[in-house]
């Protein structure tokens, strides 16, 4: 089965952008979110803007687990910690990923919300981007 | 602490404000939106300020859930943004 996303440009260039939910049980945290579609990160990471715009409490990043990590992105230099039971869907896909939550900014301009490559390996999805004719999509094996 | 009453929303609703969005970001630049975030429901813009913060308690007031909408950033021309 296809998933299509839509093939936008943002911030400078044609961009994979998708539209999804994610919600946690424990923190409890539910919205809607864009992100990016970014086969060279590794990691699922929140954008700050989508952590502010979801409310999540001082009180409930304390519920995130793990080490700080510290992450490089897109210019920026931050610390995160780990949300680890997100469960992101996208249209009738749910995948249950620990998505990256920044905790901090230590440099540089925050950079918005990136499905990493753990969602297409969670999911067992792959991934077409094909920027010339403005299509993208995900494949399910099933 | 009086318990805020927001109305819900559908996704198909945010992909279509996201969708307006990505189509509008020249005319927003043109609206004198450049540096600021945008809150968009309904294809319409509901609120912007520099601040996300400020946005977002504007946006509370209006009793609108933020986590429902979307709520970008009109970046200047020619920025690029590499991942």
């Amino acid at each position: 089965m296809r998933i299509p996303i839509s093939v936008d440009f943002f911030a400078g260039g044609l961009r994979p952008m998708v539209a999804l939910s994610l919600r946690s049980k424990e923190p409890h945290i539910f919205g809607f979110i864009n992100a990016i579609v970014d086969t060279g990160s590794p990691s699922t990471i929140l954008g700050s803007a989508d952590v502010q715009k979801m409310r999540i409490s001082q009180i409930q990043m304390q519920k995130l687990i793990g080490a700080e990590k510290e992450v490089n992105l897109g210019g920026a230099q931050m610390k995160t910690r780990s949300l680890p039971e997100a469960e992101l869907k996208i249209k009738d896909k749910i995948v249950k990923i620990p998505v990256q939550v920044p905790i901090k900014i230590i440099n540089g301009v925050p950079p918005p919300t990136i499905i990493g490559v753990d969602f297409l390996l969670a999911g067992k999805l792959k991934f077409f981007f094909d920027p010339s004719s403005r299509e993208a999509y995900l494949e399910t094996s099933d | 602490m009086t318990e805020q009453i927001f109305q819900p929303r559908e996704m198909e609703a945010f992909e279509e404000d996201s969708r307006w969005f990505y189509k509008n970001v020249a005319f927003l630049r043109k609206k004198n939106l450049t540096g600021k975030f945008v809150a968009i429901k309904n294809k319409e813009i509901i609120a912007s300020d520099s601040n996300l913060d400020v946005l977002i308690k504007f946006v509370e007031r209006k009793k609108e859930n933020p986590s429902y909408l979307v709520i970008e950033f009109v970046y200047p021309e020619g920025t690029v943004v590499l991942l």
